[in-house]
C-alpha cells in the first residue's frame, strides 16, 4: 500500500509502534540456530536448553535438563570463576562433546550462568587479523570526523561485511549514518537519518549493556528454549547478554527488506553512554569467526575510548576557528559602540560563529536581524519563550523545535534556535537560528516502521514521509562544542557589557554633577561676572558724563568701551536663559498657538515697523504645550526673523499640519504640526544652516542679539520632544520650523 | 534738613554706589542717602533701630550679594522683627535667578526691582522708585522715641 496512510492505518501504526517500542526484546525466549544455548543454576543443574542441542550437541534436551552440568562433561576444563553478570566475554573455552568441537562462552544472568556452544569448525579462527594495524590506524587520527572515518574502513577490513556504518545518536535519539566504507555495487546510505523509533529505547538498553550483537542468516528460524516458557514473562530468561540471542522479528524483516542477510553491530559509548553504533551489514549469510568478533570488540572500544578525545579536539578546532572573530565583535563592544550596533555589525558577523542562517540581537528595546530571520515583529513568542526560560534561571537555550514551543510557529527558516541572554533583564539576547531539516533522505529500506497491510503485523516500510512528518519543524540541533562556544562568548559578552554599563553609570553620575556645576555656573556667569561688567558700564557711563571737552575719539572710545559691556551683559543673559531652556519641567496646558504667536507680535510691533517689516500670522492649530516655552520660541524666532528680513517685506508663521512632509524635517512626515516662521532676507547657505543652533553662533555680527536665541528656541522645542530646524538657501529667505512633540509621549 | 526722609542704601559695589550716588543727586526730590557697605553694618544699624537709638529709614535699597551677611539675611532679620518689618525694603538686584526674586519676596521684600545696566536707565528706575516710595505711598513713620514707648 502506497501514499498516505488512512486514518484506520494511522490507528494500526500507533498500536503496532507501541508494540515495537515496548517489545521484551531481551526476553524473547529464543536464540538463533547456529548455536546452542543451555542455562545453569546455582546447584549447577541445568534448568534451560535450546531445542536444536539434540541436533548440534547430539543430545535429546530431556538428557539434559535437570542434570548437573558436571555430569554432562560441561565442567569447564579450567575452572574459572563465573563471569559477573553482564560481562560480555567473547574469549571463548574451547571443548569437545560426543566427538564434536565447540567454543563455549559464559555470562551470568540473574543467577543464572548461561552457557553458549557454537561449533568450532568449519569456521578457522585463522589468519590472523590485523587487529594490532587496525588499532594503530585509529590512534593516528585525532579529529572526529577522521576517527569515524578509519572505524567503518577497519571495521570492514576486520569482517569483510559489504557495507559498515558508523550511526550516531542525537540528544532526541534520533540516528544519522555520519561514516561508512561499503563495498562497490554496494548503496550507500551515508547522511541517512532515521527516526528515534528505528532503535527503541530498549535496543538501545542492550546495545549500552553489550558491546556486538550478530545475526549470521537474517533468514534464520529462532529456536525456542525448553521448557517452554510464554516469553516476556517474569520467567523468560534474560538474553540480553547472549551472543546467540534471537532479534526482533521486525528487526529482521527490516534486514530482509534491505536485502541484508547478515549483520553486526558494534556499540559505540561515550563515557558509558550509548553514543552510537558501527552497524555492518553483508548481503549474503556470513559466520564471523571468535577472533573477527573478538577484534570487533576491541576496535569498538578502542573507538570508543577515543571518542572524548577526539570531540574535545573538535571542539577546540570549532574554537580556535571562531577565536578571531568573536575577538573582533567583543573589541567593537569594547570600543564603546553601542553593543546592539557592535553585535550586529558584519564584518565578521555573528552569523558565522555557529552554524546558523540567520540571527536576531535584542538589547535595549531594539531588534536588529542579520541573514535570513522571521519579520521581527513576528518574533514575540520566541522571546516571551526566551524570558520565561531566563526566569528559570538559564542563560543559554537551545531549541530544536520552536513549534513545539510556541502554538502556531511555523516558519521553516526558523525552526531551531541557540540563544545567549546578554544582560539580567531577560529580554537582551544574542539568538541564532536554524532552518527545519530538509536533508533528503532516499532510503532503501526504512527509516520506520508501519503496518504490514497483508499480515497486519509489523514491518519495516519505506516510509520516509512518516519521518518527514515527525521532523518537521524540527532544526538539527546545535552542537555541545557550538553551546560551548557562544557560553565563552556570552561570558566575554557580559564582561564587557558590565564594564560598560559601569563605565556608563560613571559617566551618567559625572553628568549628573555636571549639570549641578554648569548650573552654578551659570549663576556664577549670571551674576558674579555680569557684576564687574556692571562696574566697567558704569563708569565708562560716567566718563562719557564727564567728558565734556574731550577731542571726539576719545568720547568714541570710551562709547566703545561702554557698547561692548552692553552686549557682553546681554550675552550672559542669553548664556543664563539658554542653560534654563533645557532644564526645569514643563507645564503642558491646550494652548491656542495663534493667540501665543499675535501676543508675541504685538510685543515685536515697534521694532517690525521700525525694520519696515509686516508680522503676518496666519491659521495655528491649538496645541498642548507649555505656553510660557512656545512663547520663547515664537520670541527667539520672531526676532531672528526681524533682524535678516528685508525692508519691506514680510514675516509669516503658519503651519503645516501632522503627517505632511516638511523640507529638512528630522523626520520625513512629523506626528505633530510643524510651525513655521518664515522670512525672505537673504537667506542661509547649506554649510550654516546647522551651526546657527550653537551658541553665540552670529552670521552677521551685530550690536544686539545675545547669540542664544535660536539655541534656546531648539532646546524649548526639544524639550517638548519635538525639534527645531531651518529649511533656507541663499536668496530664498529662511524658514524655521519647529514641533512640539506629543504630550502623551513626554 | 532733619525732616528729609532717610534712604538706607546697603551695597557693597563701589561702582554701584557711585552710580546710586549720581541717580540720587539727580532726583528732583530730597532725601538722605545713608549708605553702609556689608550685610553686618546693615544689620548693626537695625539693632540700634530696634532699640530706638537710631531712626528707622524712611526706605532701604538691599543689595542681594553681599559677602558673607547676603542681603537675604538682613531682609530675613529685619521683616523677621515685627518692630523692623513696616520699613519698606526694596531689592535691588542684578541677580536674573529665580531663586533669588521668589526669595526675596518670600521674606517679605516690598519689591525686587532690576537694577538697569544703563546710567540713564538707572536714574530713571531710582526716581520712580524714590518717588512711589518717599513721595507716593503713605508712610507709617515712627519717630525714635516712638518706637521706645
Amino acid at each position: 500500500m502506497q501514499g498516505e496512510p488512512s486514518a484506520k492505518d494511522d490507528g494500526l501504526l500507533r498500536r503496532a509502534m507501541e508494540v515495537c517500542a515496548t517489545e521484551p526484546i531481551h526476553l524473547l525466549e529464543s536464540i538463533q540456530p547456529h548455536g546452542a544455548l543451555l542455562a545453569i543454576d546455582e546447584e549447577g543443574r541445568v534448568v534451560r536448553v535450546s531445542a536444536n542441542a539434540v541436533a548440534l550437541l547430539g543430545v535429546a534436551p530431556d538428557s539434559l535438563l535437570g542434570r548437573l552440568a558436571t555430569d554432562i562433561q560441561l565442567a569447564l576444563p579450567d575452572a574459572r570463576p563465573a563471569p559477573a553478570e553482564d560481562v560480555i566475554s567473547h574469549d571463548p573455552r574451547p571443548f569437545r562433546i560426543n566427538g564434536r568441537d565447540f567454543r563455549a562462552l559464559s555470562h551470568r544472568a540473574g543467577n543464572l550462568e548461561i552457557v553458549e556452544l557454537e561449533p568450532s569448525p568449519p569456521v578457522a579462527d585463522a589468519p590472523e587479523l590485523p587487529v594490532r594495524a587496525a588499532l594503530k590506524a585509529l590512534g593516528e587520527t585525532e579529529d572526529l570526523d577522521g576517527l569515524l572515518e578509519r572505524v567503518a574502513v577497519v571495521m570492514r577490513q576486520l569482517t569483510g561485511f559489504d557495507r559498515v556504518m558508523v550511526y550516531r545518536f542525537d540528544a532526541e535519539w534520533n540516528g544519522e549514518v555520519v561514516a561508512e566504507s561499503v563495498a562497490s555495487g554496494v548503496e550507500s546510505f551515508l547522511g541517512l537519518r532515521y527516526p528515534e523509533s528505528d532503535i527503541p529505547a530498549q535496543a538501545r538498553a542492550l546495545y549500552a549493556r553489550s558491546w556486538l550483537r550478530v545475526i549470521e542468516d537474517a533468514g534464520y528460524a529462532p529456536v525456542p528454549l525448553l521448557p517452554e516458557v510464554e516469553p516476556g514473562s517474569r520467567r523468560a530468561l534474560d538474553l540480553g547478554g547472549a551472543t546467540l540471542r534471537s532479534v526482533s522479528p521486525v528487526h529482521l524483516q527490516y534486514l530482509r527488506n534491505m536485502g541484508v542477510a547478515a549483520s553486526a553491530s558494534i556499540s559505540l559509548l561515550d563515557r558509558g553512554r550509548l553514543w552510537g553504533l558501527v552497524a555492518c551489514h553483508h548481503r549474503r549469510p556470513r559466520r564471523l569467526s571468535f577472533a573477527s568478533r573478538v577484534s570487533m570488540e576491541l576496535v569498538g572500544q578502542m573507538a570508543s575510548m577515543r571518542l572524548g578525545l577526539a570531540r574535545d579536539r573538535s571542539r577546540l578546532a570549532l574554537r580556535e576557528a571562531a577565536e578571531p572573530r568573536v575577538l573582533a565583535i567583543l573589541d567593537r563592544v569594547a570600543e564603546g559602540m553601542d553593543p546592539l550596533e557592535a553585535l550586529a555589525g558584519d564584518t565578521p558577523s555573528l552569523l558565522g560563529l555557529v552554524e546558523a542562517t540567520g540571527a536576531v540581537v535584542a538589547y535595549d528595546g531594539r531588534v536588529r536581524a542579520l541573514g535570513r530571520t522571521p519579520p521581527l515583529e513576528t518574533l514575540g513568542p520566541v522571546f516571551d519563550v526566551l524570558r520565561a526560560r531566563f526566569e528559570a534561571g538559564e542563560t543559554q537555550v537551545a531549541l530544536r523545535s520552536l513549534g513545539a514551543v510556541i502554538d502556531g510557529w511555523d516558519d521553516d527558516g526558523a525552526a531551531g534556535l541557540l540563544a545567549i541572554a546578554l544582560t539580567g533583564s531577560g529580554d537582551d539576547w544574542v539568538v541564532w537560528l536554524r532552518p527545519f531539516v530538509e536533508e533528503e533522505v532516499r532510503w532503501g529500506g526504512a527509516p520506520d516502521k508501519r503496518i504490514d497491510p497483508e499480515s497486519g503485523a509489523l514491518s519495516p516500510r519505506n516510509s520516509f514521509a512518516e519521518w518527514r512528518q515527525r521532523m518537521r519543524g524540527h532544526a538539527t540541533p546545535f552542537s555541545e562544542g557550538e553551546r560551548q562556544l557562544v557560553e565563552r562568548f556570552r561570558r566575554l559578552l557580559v564582561d564587557h557589557l558590565l564594564r560598560q554599563s559601569r563605565q556608563l553609570a560613571r559617566t551618567t553620575r559625572d553628568l549628573a554633577q555636571r549639570n549641578v556645576e554648569v548650573d552654578s555656573f551659570a549663576y556664577v556667569v549670571s551674576h558674579d561676572l555680569r557684576e564687574p561688567l556692571r562696574g566697567i558700564s558704569t563708569y565708562a557711563s560716567f566718563l562719557l558724563e564727564d567728558l565734556d571737552g574731550a577731542a571726539p575719539e576719545v568720547r568714541e572710545n570710551v562709547e566703545r568701551i561702554h557698547a561692548l559691556t552692553t552686549r557682553m551683559d546681554r550675552q550672559l543673559r542669553g548664556l543664563l536663559a539658554f542653560s534654563r531652556a533645557g532644564r526645569g519641567p514643563l507645564q503642558r496646558t491646550p494652548v491656542d498657538l495663534g493667540e501665543l504667536a499675535r501676543e508675541v507680535c504685538l510685543l515685536h510691533e515697534a521694532s517690525a515697523a521700525e525694520a519696515g517689516l509686516r508680522l503676518v500670522v496666519e491659521d495655528l492649530p491649538e496645541v498642548e504645550c507649555d505656553p510660557v516655552a512656545v512663547q520663547e520660541i515664537f520670541a527667539n524666532l520672531v526676532s531672528n526673523a526681524l533682524k535678516y528680513a528685508a525692508s519691506g517685506s514680510r514675516v509669516t508663521i503658519g503651519y503645516l499640519p501632522a503627517g505632511t512632509p516638511a523640507p529638512r524635517a528630522p523626520t520625513l512626515h512629523p506626528e505633530t504640526p510643524a510651525i513655521y516662521v518664515a522670512d525672505d532676507g537673504p537667506g542661509l547657505e547649506e554649510r550654516h544652516l546647522e551651526p546657527i543652533f550653537e551658541v553665540f553662533t552670529r552670521l552677521r555680527t551685530g550690536p544686539d542679539g545675545t547669540g542664544c536665541g535660536l539655541p534656546i528656541a531648539r532646546a524649548f522645542a526639544e524639550r517638548h520632544g519635538g525639534s527645531l530646524w531651518v529649511d533656507s538657501a541663499p536668496g530664498a529667505g529662511a524658514t524655521f520650523y519647529f514641533t512640539l512633540g506629543r504630550a502623551d509621549a513626554a | 534738613m532733619s525732616d528729609w526722609p532717610t534712604v538706607m542704601l546697603v551695597e557693597d559695589s563701589a561702582a554701584d554706589v557711585a552710580a546710586l550716588s549720581r541717580a540720587f543727586r539727580r532726583w528732583h526730590g530730597d532725601a538722605h542717602v545713608h549708605h553702609v557697605a556689608d550685610g553686618e553694618a546693615a544689620l548693626a544699624h537695625f539693632h540700634q533701630v530696634h532699640r530706638g537709638r537710631a531712626r528707622p529709614p524712611e526706605l532701604v535699597l538691599l543689595d542681594l550679594n553681599l559677602g558673607r551677611t547676603g542681603g537675604l539675611d538682613v531682609l530675613a532679620e529685619v521683616k523677621g522683627d515685627s518692630a523692623l518689618r513696616r520699613i519698606p525694603i526694596v531689592v535691588l538686584t542684578s541677580s536674573l535667578a529665580e531663586r533669588d526674586i521668589a526669595a526675596a519676596y518670600g521674606l517679605g521684600a516690598n519689591a525686587v526691582v532690576s537694577k538697569p545696566l544703563e546710567l540713564p536707565d538707572l536714574y530713571r528706575t531710582l526716581g520712580r522708585l524714590l518717588d512711589f516710595w518717599l513721595l507716593e505711598a503713605s508712610q507709617s513713620r515712627p519717630s525714635a522715641t516712638g518706637a521706645m514707648s
